[in-house]
This record gives structure tokens, sequence and C-alpha cells, in this order.
């Protein structure tokens, strides 16, 4: 079937349907309806009006939709965020051959110093020396477990 | 169209020149007094309340059967957690057409209505704005936003139903 066909030929039943009358509306809801429509109309009009900002919404989004001027503005906007935050980066690793010296350095310094005050004093040192690396255990150094009964 | 609220006699007009149709329309759709009723009212609430609405529409009485088939479609949505709203209203019986003297003619108006109310409501609005309104398959689907071939093939499925249902006392009348 042709949709857009209004040449095609109406039906015998179909003419039948369409002389068929629906019936009016009713009288009484004419006054009714018109005063309640009318009082909403009234309301509508006490109450202020939000056109405007539908409206500036609607220019802002008009504006965001024009290719050129809003992407261009967005990549500008992040590419000066990115220049910040690669201009306030902290420095190298490589910069960090001056620093202090760490702790363990520092460390045995200290116990260096303490030796040598130790043997010019002629006494034990005053720190109790690093323990001994615990020797590989030999295998078999621990009893055997031997489940009774 | 310029609509002036301002001018209540404007609404009136409009009141006189379109309720019928949408009456007859909503009534079909629904197939529920109460809920014309409503429907209608919230039409010309909506009118009154934005006039502007209408300022874009090139055929007014096209654009006030949109917006009553809308609201109609809203309200069903709204219903739909109830019991199935859409089929109540189809299944419902009720007077549809005007009463005539003819008794033979009131006997078809009656089956015909049944065998209406038997439709599914997307068909039945299809039947109702070419039968009833006079419209064009284009204008049927730009009113209730369906293609073209949609609007065609709910009609045909429609009418073809209702030939089905009515042929006994249609062939019976001839």
């Amino acid at each position: 079937m042709n949709p857009s066909s209004k040449a095609e030929p109406e039906s015998a039943f179909e003419s039948r349907l369409r002389r068929q009358v629906i019936r009016p509306v009713p009288v009484q809801w004419r006054e009714a309806i018109l005063q309640e429509a009318a009082a909403a109309a009234h309301r509508e009009g006490e109450t202020p009006s939000n056109q405007h900002v539908v409206r500036r919404s609607v220019n802002l989004l008009r504006w965001f939709s024009l290719p050129r001027l809003g992407w261009l503005g967005l990549g500008a906007t992040w590419g000066l965020i990115l220049a910040l935050h690669i201009a306030g980066q902290p420095e190298p690793l490589s910069d960090l051959a001056g620093r202090p010296p760490a702790a363990s350095e520092a460390w045995a310094a200290w116990t260096q110093n303490q030796r040598e005050l130790a043997r010019l004093l002629d006494t034990e040192p005053a720190f109790a020396p690093p323990p001994a690396s615990r020797p590989p255990r030999q295998q078999g150094s621990l009893p055997r477990f031997v489940p009774t009964a | 169209m310029g609509l002036n609220m301002a001018q209540p006699r404007d609404l009136e007009r409009l009141y006189d020149e379109h309720a019928q149709a949408l009456f007859a329309f909503l009534l079909n759709f629904t197939r529920d007094d109460s809920e014309t009723r409503d429907l209608l009212q919230e039409v010309f609430t909506r009118l009154a309340g934005n006039p502007a609405l209408l300022e874009p529409a090139r055929e007014p009485r096209a654009f006030l059967l949109r917006l009553a088939h809308n609201l109609a479609i809203d309200r069903i949505r709204r219903r739909s957690t109830r019991a199935s709203r859409e089929d109540a209203w189809g299944t419902e019986r009720m007077e549809t057409f005007a009463d005539t003297p003819d008794p033979d003619e009131a006997s078809f108006r009656e089956a015909l209505a049944a065998a209406l109310a038997a439709l599914p409501p997307d068909q039945r609005a299809v039947v109702h704005l070419k039968l009833w309104e006079d419209l064009t398959f284009e204008s049927i689907a730009t009113l209730l936003e369906i293609p073209l071939n949609t609007a065609a093939s709910r009609y045909r499925y429609g009418i073809d139903k209702l030939q089905a249902r009515l042929r006994p006392i249609y062939d019976e009348l001839q």
C-alpha cells in the first residue's frame, strides 16, 4: 500500500464509518472549562515569569554549540591549566645530588666518631654494636617432631 | 496565530472552533467521559496559561489534536503503574456516537462503538483521525509522531479489524 496515495479509493465500508456522527461535546462543559482556563491564565500572570532564565540558558547552550568559538575557548583554557601545572612541578630527581646525607650515612659517621673517641679514651664504645647477621641455619639443626602414639 | 488571553473571547473562539474535534478524538481514544473532560480542560488551561504555544502552529486544529494526544499519552503513562489503564479505557462501554432515530443506524453505531473499543488505542487514534478528521497519512504521522508507513499500516489493520467484526451487521444493512 502506498501511504501517500490520497487518491486510493475509499471503500463503501469506510464511507459508512465516516458518516457516523460522534456525539457532541456536553454544552455545560464549555463554561466550566473556559472559566477554569481563564483562572489558570490569571494565576500564571501573577507568578513571576522565568522565561528570561530559560532564554539565558538557551543562549549559553547556543554559544557552546558554536564549534570554533566554544571549542577553541575550551582548548585554550585547558592549555593554560596544563602550562600552570607544568610550571608548578617539583625539582627533577637529578637535582637532588646535593641533598643532606641519609640517616644510615649519618649513623655510620656517628658510630665511627664514637669508636674513635673510645679508642682515644681506651674504653668500650658507649653504643651497642650492630647485631651480627644471623649465620645460615644448618639443615637438621632443629629437633625433629616425632608424633607419639 | 495571535492569541491574546487578555481577551477571553480568543479562548472562547478557540473552544468553539475546536472543542468538538478534540472531544471526539479524546472520547474515542480514552473511551472515558471523565478522562475526556479532564484532558479537554487541560488543553485549554495550557493554552490560557501559555498563549505562545499556538504561535508557531500553522494549523491550530492539528496542533491542538497533537497536544490532546500527548496529554492523553502522558496520563496513560502516569497511570501505567496501576492496572492496565490503557486497556481499561478501550474496553469501557460508553456512548460514543450521537443518537439517531433510525434503529438500524443505531444498532450499527452501537456495534461500531464496541468494535472501536476493541482496537488498540494507537490504531483507534489513526482510524479516528483518518475517518472523522479527514487527515492525510502525512498529517497523522506528524501529529502522532510516528513514521508515515506506521500510520498507514495502523489504519489498514484497524479498518480490517473493524470490517471483520462488523461484517454481519454491515452486510445485513446493505
